[in-house]
């Protein structure tokens, strides 16, 4: 006979994860082979915050609710040192989902860290530093830099037309539409050069990622309830994106939030162009440079995979040369952008930024072109610091096609 | 050599404990089946998992790939490890002594009982032989793995990939000391059952350890054996009671995460490239294109 319950915590571990999220908590053999990858094991170097560790810390305080001695003596209080500590080592973490292409049993880090970090916010461990403020800007603002909202429309080019209703849509994303205004400004020229009608929200809300990663999850689905109806309404019957960011989070997420599958297709700006180059539809002048192409990470290992698209684009480009970094495709470096490390530690995603930056130099190419408003951004702040080991142009894959159509 | 009907006696010197040992299994399966009952039920609480949305550019049913490669992940991943083979031969060969020298013992444990029990016999003879002969390889291969084991993750393994705690050390030790008892267990039954004899020229570890307890009579070697069997029985039972709850219940749910990861890479690539990078991949292709 099962004894009392001893207490009920409010906060249920186990709630929330995906089944998926739960068998990989067992799966975990901690052979450690995930961890040469990891860009935080690459600038800090500290195991204890490592991909394993996190797993086996999370399974050890859900043991104290749903394991044996739970289950026959009572619930234990969660030992609240070993939650802080894990709430420490899943901050710290850009999210890149590089451990989990490394894996050898498969697990899913990219939503795995997020859920956990939800649990982590219900049981007030969480975010982290800077990261607190994030909901309520997001929410107050609808985009997570505190920007006025009447101002997102303002990278469009005037010579850029954007319809009332199409079957195209474009989603913007606050980081092309405040800090890293090239990139979207680009897509939207190169689409109108390919001949893609498309639409734009006047009233586009964030996708609701920051709050995802950073496990604030309560006000994401008016995000995407908001975004969702308003792109039907306007007859959208394909969804294209820009940001990694965004796209992972509508390819990934939004249907679960949506709570069923979305009533439109979602693509890729560069699956669109790619298309366009195929069907001739798109002629690009010669661009004489060696580059290098850095993959973001919620686009080479996000749902959609985005890895080939952008280099088709490239190879589409006369006299352009493409020299791969050591680590690319689903495999890339991540640039200490994401995961809202950025807010949290300054100067660890600075380091990540300048590794990838220097891994690109070492080409001896002449730019390296991404495809990320946060590499960009993080890249370029990174150029900004004193010490900064690369001047090597950084420059958005978009916006250097949209000078070439 | 030894005759047609040539088998040993089960629970030999310690018959007085038949009924205990059959207690005892059971309390340590039905533990063992409450455990993975508490983690099944703990995964099902989770919610479903959602569906990653479909692009246009994208063909075929998601989820016929995804079966074919849940298909090839039980059968070759799983039981091969092929994806540890990707990753270093080392690691692959330690892997495939322990995984299968432990699942042959389980076998032929079971056989035996079902020899036993169920009044078959099927275990005599040179039947008996080869078998005896496949289980002494089978603990070798489990002894040497987990030796191969301590020393890649102790010795061998870079600063970087340290991350192993006590419970790392003490599933390896008692594996350990399981197949080691048992060996030794084996070698002190031959020295104290005359009917063994025959036994001790085998070709097998057992046969060896069998001489070593030769030299001290039979009645000596026949305390030995009692004691060992009651090490060897209840590391072995323990064991199975606590897999559950220790981390070698990945020896279940790693094939469950690992086939997920294929549903999910192949829904993903509309069904390309090996899901686990191989040693010192740099790069991976990612999906093809459909024009
Ligand atoms: S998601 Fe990236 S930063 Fe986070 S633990 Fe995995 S590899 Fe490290
Ligand atoms: S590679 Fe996977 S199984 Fe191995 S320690 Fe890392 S997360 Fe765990």
């Amino acid at each position: 006979m099962c004894a009392m319950k001893a207490e009920k915590p409010e906060v249920r571990l186990w709630e929330g994860l995906t089944r998926s999220d739960l068998i990989s908590l067992d799966a975990c053999t901690r052979c450690g082979q995930c961890i040469p990858y990891c860009p935080i094991q690459e600038a800090s170097g500290q195991r204890d915050i490592s991909p394993p560790e996190k797993i086996t810390m999370f399974r050890q305080l859900l043991s104290s609710q749903r394991g044996a001695r739970a289950v026959l003596f009572g619930q234990r209080p969660l030992d609240r040192e070993k939650l802080q500590k894990l709430s420490d080592a899943l901050y710290h973490c850009t999210v890149c989902g590089v451990c989990g292409e490394y894996c050898e049993v498969g697990i899913n880090c990219m939503r795995l860290w997020p859920d956990m970090r939800h649990k982590m916010v219900e049981l007030g461990v969480g975010p982290f530093g800077p990261q607190k403020d994030t909901p309520k800007t997001t929410w107050e603002f609808k985009n997570p830099y505190g920007q006025p909202h009447s101002e997102r429309l303002a990278f469009l080019p005037p010579d850029v037309h954007v319809e009332k209703a199409a079957e195209n849509g474009f989603y913007v994303g606050c980081s092309g539409a405040y800090p890293s205004k090239p990139m979207v400004a680009g897509a939207v020229r190169v689409l109108q050069a390919a001949g893609v009608p498309f639409t734009i929200l006047d009233d586009e809300w964030c996708c609701g990622f920051p709050l995802w990663v950073v496990g604030v999850h309560d006000k994401v689905e008016q995000f995407v309830r908001h975004n969702v109806d308003e792109f039907v309404r306007r007859g959208v019957k394909r969804l294209i994106t820009s940001c990694p960011c965004c796209t992972t989070m509508i390819t990934g997420n939004w249907p679960r939030y949506y709570g069923k599958e979305l009533p439109f297709e979602v693509v890729h700006t560069t699956e669109v162009v790619a298309d366009a180059l195929r069907r001739g539809k798109l002629k690009i002048r010669e661009y004489r440079k060696k580059i290098t192409y850095h993959d973001p990470c919620l686009l080479a290992r996000g749902p959609r995979e985005v890895i080939r698209p952008p280099r088709e684009v490239l190879e589409y480009v006369p006299g352009l040369e493409l020299v791969e970094m050591e680590r690319h495709g689903r495999l890339s470096k991540c640039c200490g952008a994401g995961g809202g490390i950025r807010r949290a530690n300054f100067k660890m995603s600075i380091d990540m930024a300048n590794i990838v930056i220097t891994d690109g130099d070492k080409l001896g190419v002449d730019e390296m072109l991404i495809d990320c408003p946060a590499c960009f951004e993080r890249m370029h702040l990174a150029q900004q610091q004193p010490d900064h080991p690369s001047d090597l142009p950084i420059l958005d894959l978009m916006d250097v096609i949209s000078r070439l159509v | 050599m030894f005759s047609a009907s040539y088998h040993r006696v089960v629970f030999f010197g310690v018959q007085w404990w038949t009924a205990g040992f059959y207690l005892s299994a059971l309390v340590a399966l039905a533990i063992m089946v409450w455990g993975i009952w508490l983690k099944v039920s703990l995964w099902q609480s989770g919610d479903a998992d959602p569906a990653v949305i479909r692009g246009p550019l994208d063909q075929g049913s998601g989820w016929t790939l995804s079966w074919r490669a849940v298909a090839w992940f039980f059968s070759a991943d799983c039981l091969l490890a092929l994806r540890v083979l990707r990753r270093g031969f080392y690691r692959w060969i330690m892997l495939m002594l322990v995984m299968w020298g432990f699942l042959i013992l389980f076998a032929g444990s079971l056989a035996l009982m079902v020899s036993h029990d169920f009044g078959t016999h099927f275990l005599h003879g040179v039947v008996y032989y080869d078998f005896k002969l496949i289980l002494n390889w089978a603990g070798v291969a489990l002894l040497v793995g987990l030796l191969g084991q301590a020393v890649r993750r102790y010795i061998m393994a870079k600063p970087q990939e340290k991350v192993y705690n006590g419970e790392d050390a003490f599933m390896l030790i008692l594996f350990f000391a399981i197949g080691l008892t048992g060996f030794l267990l084996q070698g002190a039954g031959m020295a104290a059952e005359a009917n063994r004899v025959p036994e001790l020229s085998w070709p097998t570890l057992g046969a060896w350890v069998g001489r070593q307890f030769v030299a001290m009579g039979p009645a000596a070697a026949g305390s030995w054996h009692v004691a060992i069997w009651f090490v060897h029985v209840y590391l072995a039972l323990f064991m199975i009671a606590y897999i559950p709850f220790s981390k070698m219940f990945h020896m279940y749910a790693a094939p469950l995460a690992a086939g997920a990861a294929a549903r999910r890479r192949f829904i993903r690539t509309g069904g390309a490239a090996a899901p686990v990078p191989p040693a010192g991949a740099v790069a991976g292709s990612g999906r093809a294109l459909k024009s």
